[in-house]
């Protein structure tokens, strides 16, 4: 069985024990008394010797080197096929064995183990300063850590700037004060993003008259409006992802709000207006019983379709929000809609 | 206006103020004869005589100590340390006893003593005669330290620091005393804690002590040539610090190198740096940059010696390099 060599505790409170020199080399064969190795201690220096014959082994602490007490540095072995080499502690073995030396083993563990020697102190003679102060900028690039400097941090700060805008865009980071132009315009370009809108004309003929023989089947009258919300309900719920549909409407010269939620889901005759608390996704601005075909700005939701007369026709303008409705799905929505104004005959079945 | 070299700046500062006030002296090695290994006092002890002008035996804590002793009785002394390393052999004269009187006198005695010792390196006097010590003094509260970077500053500094009744240490850089500067021949005293800016500019602010002041305009003119504007400020004094000035450049410029040639760390550049950092930080578009000495004892060869020291052309690359976002 190996026996451990530690690093003995020569003082009341002694931490560590300067490993001054090994007095034999891996693989010699020893004998108990022996010295085995030199050790410094506040002031004096001792021979550590073997406790017992065998061959020494596994050596893991350099000359010249501070262990901690009660550390491994090598072990006694039996016979020499027991050395047991750990891969991660074999190249500083073979240091060692060329000698206490440290000219000739200038290998990193070695500057870093010893703070009085030659070596460390030249290791660190760099021609320029220059050259390491630039090294964490692009080591710590491409984190969740945006980087930007504290003067176009504080400035976006309080003009309400997201950052992430400028990364998103592919700016270089750190980020700069120069970047706060290239900022705001991204901001700009995001909040007030252009609404697309597209517009479709729908004869009124069948409209009409779906309208007409409703209302002489219905005890209740039936409304445009009624069936306007309702078409467009139906719609919506193909469009987009919503448990319920609710509906700012809005008609008339004063363009009154009136609420409805899931209208499509209710009789024609039966659809109540809803409370005003409800989430609506969409406006309707209803300008049948105004001249008035089109309407701009008050964008108060991110979907409005816009319903006005145009001679013997309604003309139906949807605005959108890009970021919330793809132009495809926008257009299959006022398709969508157009064709249940064209047949609405079809929409009962 | 004349134009007069650092060292009589210096010389005629000690003149001016010891024709005005009997009570002015001064005492070191080789002040009298000699006139001190650099000649800055040449023909002082002809004018006042060895009565005032004190050759002292090799002892520099025996000097040093015999001046703290007649600051507090009356005395207004100009202590000659021959070079700035010897510092650490007056540490208690100048530190514990010198820098602590008024305070723990309540107010009762004071140290009017000037120390004019002095810096820098790259005079080939290897690793005991060329270091740049003026951090460890500003380090110590009671003690003020003046920087000259010009024989103008040289002679303001000198003689607003012996009319000072309080202890202050003047650094003098070995290899600026055969600078010529314009040096009105009419009085004039330079005030402590006020920062001068020697250029002004818009982009990026150089402080720079002492001699380093020099390398801080060369590259501030070769930065100028690249569309750079460069704003140099030279403290004067770092203790005390005007650090108005400094915060308020930094705020215009956003851009901060600090070029001191003691060593970098722990140094005067660290402090100004951390100065900046803790009242500029939201004007800061980029990081701060310090740039010491190298923190190596200075070498003798020539060669290695010179790598030490900040450089004009190091400025201005660094400089370039924190404008471009490379930093």
């Amino acid at each position: 069985m190996a026996h451990e060599i530690i690093m003995p505790a020569l003082g009341m409170a002694q931490e560590t024990g300067r490993l001054v020199a090994w007095l034999k080399n891996e693989g010699d064969a020893i004998s108990k008394g022996e010295p085995l190795m030199e050790v410094e201690t506040d002031k004096s220096t001792m021979e550590v010797e073997a406790q017992k014959d065998g061959f020494l082994a596994n050596i893991t602490a350099l000359a010249n080197t501070d262990v901690p007490v009660g550390e491994v540095v090598a072990l006694i072995v039996d016979n020499l096929d027991d050395v047991l080499v750990k891969p991660e502690q074999a190249p500083t073995a073979v240091l060692e064995k060329k000698g206490n030396d440290i000219e000739k083993s200038k290998g990193p563990s070695i500057i870093k183990a010893d703070a009085n020697t030659d070596t460390k102190f030249s290791a660190s003679v760099d021609v320029s300063n220059i050259p390491n102060i630039s090294a964490d900028i692009s080591s710590s690039n491409g984190g969740d850590k945006i980087l930007a400097s504290p003067k176009l941090r504080s400035r976006a700060r309080s003009e309400n700037l997201d950052l992430k805008q400028l990364r998103n865009a592919g700016y270089p980071e750190p980020f700069k004060f120069k970047d706060l132009s290239a900022l705001r315009h991204l901001s700009t370009k995001q909040t007030t993003s252009l609404r697309s809108n597209a517009t479709s004309v729908v004869d009124t003929a069948s409209f009409k008259l779906f309208l007409a023989e409703i209302n002489s089947a219905s005890k209740t009258p039936i409304s445009s409006e009624l069936v306007f919300v309702s078409f467009i309900s139906a719609s919506l719920r193909v469009a987009i992802k919503a448990d319920n549909i609710g509906i700012d409407y809005k008609s008339g010269r004063e363009l009154q709000s009136v609420f409805y939620e899931d209208p499509d889901k209710q009789q024609l005759a039966e659809i109540a207006t809803a409370d005003s608390k409800i989430v609506a996704v969409a406006q309707v601005n209803d300008l049948t019983s105004t001249d008035f075909i089109q309407l701009s700005g008050q964008a108060n939701s991110d979907i409005i379709f816009t319903i006005s007369n145009f001679t013997e026709q309604f003309m139906i303008t949807l605005d959108w929000e890009p970021n919330v409705l793809s132009q495809r799905a926008a257009l299959e929505l006022l398709g969508n809609f157009s064709t249940r104004i064209k047949t609405p005959l079809k929409q009962l079945l | 206006m004349r134009e007069i070299t650092f060292g009589t700046a210096v010389n005629e500062a000690i003149a001016e103020e010891m024709r005005l006030d009997e009570r002015v002296i001064v005492l070191g090695e080789d002040v009298a004869e000699a006139g001190t290994p650099f000649k800055v006092l040449s023909g002082l002890v002809e004018e006042f005589g060895t009565e005032r002008i004190i050759d002292t035996p090799i002892s520099e804590p025996g000097f040093t100590g015999i001046a703290v002793g007649a600051a507090m009785t009356g005395l207004r002394p100009i202590v000659d340390l021959m070079f700035g390393d010897f510092l650490f052999l007056i540490m208690d004269q100048l530190c514990n006893q010198a820098a602590k009187t008024h305070y723990m006198s309540g107010g009762k005695l004071n140290v009017p003593m000037v120390l004019r010792t002095n810096m820098g390196a790259t005079r080939r006097s290897a690793a005991q005669h060329s270091q740049s010590l003026h951090a460890l003094v500003a380090h110590i509260p009671g003690l003020k330290v003046a920087m000259p970077s010009s024989a103008y500053e040289a002679k303001g500094l000198m003689k607003t620091a012996i009319r000072d009744n309080n202890p202050v240490v003047i650094f003098e850089d070995k290899l600026m005393y055969n600078d010529k500067a314009g040096v009105p021949e009419e009085e004039y005293l330079i005030k402590f804690g006020e920062a001068e800016i020697l250029q002004s500019g818009e982009d990026i602010t150089l402080i720079a002590t002492s001699s380093m002041v020099q390398q801080a305009e060369i590259a501030a003119k070769t930065l100028a040539e690249k569309k750079i504007s460069a704003e140099v400020i030279d403290p004067r004094t770092i203790s005390p610090l005007d650090e108005t000035t400094i915060i308020n450049s930094v705020k215009k410029t956003s851009h901060a190198i600090i070029i001191d040639e003691g060593h970098q760390n722990f140094g005067v550049t660290a402090e100004i740096a951390a100065r900046i950092s803790e009242k500029a930080f939201y004007y800061l578009d980029a990081p701060v940059q310090r740039f010491g000495a190298m923190d190596v004892p200075v070498p003798f060869s020539p060669a290695l010696e010179d790598l030490t020291v900040p450089t004009a052309q190091q400025i201005h690359e660094r400089a370039v390099m924190l404008l471009e976002g490379k930093i």
